[in-house]
């Protein structure tokens, strides 16, 4: 069952097909595909592009070998380096670079799509991988970076700048 | 970059890698963020980063209104300042978090006792500090929106006779919080604002001291002891207050009042525990010896065999008096 090929129709309505094993990377897809047992139709994915499909496919084929990770209800498994920013393997870290002139915009498209599709370890891997990207960053830096406004007032920003600063500062 | 709308939940994993000082400059970026960090996603933002980041580790004085937050950011700071994040390489142990504990175990140690039930959110303390703090115990739990839990120093002094010497312990400012120890004649109030503990008479309210901590190192100053007599009109005169840092204690009597009675009466609290895998191991911080040297010991909690010792140098003795 597991070789048998799933059509994906991307938000363009581009057909994907992928080994059902692959597919199954994804918690959404495993779960729809177990719901709809067997069937030959497309599934669609009306929030993901044909070309972030692609690459989140290129991730899932990498690591179709890895075991599944475990739950949010699984107390027990909990692992603490899930939560470490600095562990991304080699492959991982120049699958989510991406080609330069597009790495944010693309990185913010994998993410959401990999929440979408309930891929946690590449939900992980570009939330770690922004983590990263403002490590060190000072506000200003970090609303130039995501062209946030800054939209506190001055008082409200020295008051919560005051807060931190004992921690900051040490 | 263009602007991405991000999802809450997506900037929340984002907050949740993010280390402890990089959080806090995303709580400065705009008020959407601040508040997923503050307040709306304050446990996922900050329950993982306390787990994972300081497995090992002292705690800090917890006061029991602590979210996840504040006790990531205590300790944090407590663990930087006191250079202990290195003991944990000193000591070739491996990042594990601890989540085995069941809620009420309690490890010996020199001088206090401590328990936390990191998956529970749990902490009991039991103290009995140079046998001079009274025996108590707390159970203190981070809470997610703000509300008290059980009071700390309360609780701890709920367990002795109130002010059979009229010395008292005064904890480290809290990080945001308002908070007012009430005692036989006066209360001790730490403001914010002002950045100082304000003594005044519990029934006048009419101020009689102030206990500033010293310009420039706020941050450090996470914990600390008061000893008065308080029995004098001229209370200013009467206090002495000893601010212990995570890398600074006081060994000596101050030489200027004999009324002041001078011990290391707190040691901040000390015990750090650790599981490996296989074992449960303990780590214990030994009180400051007179030539200003700390041993830690590492030992199995079963059998409490010893498994190896080391030693932290405090570098000098800081004294404060009122202003």
């Amino acid at each position: 069952m597991s070789d048998t090929l799933v059509t994906l129709t991307s938000q363009e309505g581009k057909p994907e097909q992928v080994p059902r094993r692959i597919a199954e990377r994804s918690t959404l897809l495993k779960n729809m595909l177990e719901d709809v047992g067997e069937s030959n139709q497309p599934i669609p994915l009306p929030n993901v592009s044909h070309k972030i499909l692609k690459r989140v496919l290129e991730y899932c084929i990498h690591h179709k070998d890895d075991p599944q990770p475990p739950s949010d209800d699984d107390k027990d498994s909990f692992d603490s380096s899930r939560k470490r920013s600095d562990d991304i393997d080699e492959w991982d870290q120049k699958f989510i670079k991406g080609k330069e002139e597009e790495h944010n915009e693309e990185l913010f498209q994998i993410i959401l799509a990999a929440n979408y599709l309930d891929i946690k370890p590449l939900l992980d891997l570009g939330c770690k991988t922004v983590a990263n990207m403002i490590k060190g960053k000072s506000p200003e830096q970090i609303r130039e970076m995501f062209n946030i406004e800054n939209d506190f007032t001055p008082e409200e920003e020295d008051q919560i700048r005051r807060e931190n600063e004992w921690a900051a500062d040490a | 970059m263009p602007a991405i709308q991000v999802l809450t939940e997506i900037l929340a994993i984002i907050f949740s890698h993010a280390s402890v000082p990089t959080a806090l400059s995303c709580e400065r970026v705009c008020k959407r963020w601040s508040i997923i960090i503050r307040h709306t996603h304050v446990v996922q933002v900050w329950e993982y980063k306390l787990v994972a980041e300081f497995p090992l580790g002292c705690l800090p004085v917890l006061y029991g209104h602590e979210n996840w937050r504040d006790v990531s950011i205590l300790w944090f700071a407590w663990n930087r300042f006191s250079g202990r994040v290195n003991l944990q390489e000193h000591l070739s142990m491996t990042r594990t978090p601890v989540k085995e504990l069941e809620f009420g175990d309690l490890i010996p140690s020199v001088g206090e006792r401590i328990v936390r039930d990191l998956t529970g959110g749990m902490y009991t303390f039991e103290y009995d500090v140079l046998g001079v703090m009274p025996h108590g115990t707390a159970v203190v739990k981070p809470v997610s929106h703000g509300e008290s839990a059980v009071p700390f120093i309360d609780t701890l002094f709920s367990t002795t006779e109130p002010d059979d010497d009229d010395s008292f312990l005064l904890y480290a400012p809290p990080i945001s919080k308002e908070v007012t120890y009430t005692r036989t004649n006066y209360l001790i109030h730490w403001s914010q604002t002002a950045r100082k503990y304000i003594i005044s008479d519990l029934k006048t309210h009419e101020m009689i001291g102030s206990i500033p901590l010293p310009e420039g190192h706020y941050g450090n100053h996470l914990c600390g002891s008061v000893l008065s007599t308080f029995d004098t009109t001229t209370p200013q005169d009467m206090i002495s207050a000893h601010f212990i840092t995570p890398t600074q204690s006081y060994s000596q009597s101050p030489s200027d009042s004999d009324s002041i009675k001078s011990l290391p009466l707190f040691q901040p609290p000390t015990v750090f525990n650790h599981h490996t895998q296989n074992e449960h191991l303990a780590a214990s911080l030994h009180p400051l010896n007179s030539r200003g040297v700390q041993k830690v010991t590492l030992r199995k909690i079963k059998t409490q065999n010893t498994i190896a010792t080391t030693t932290l140098h405090i570098p000098h003795v800081e004294k404060i008096h009122l202003t």
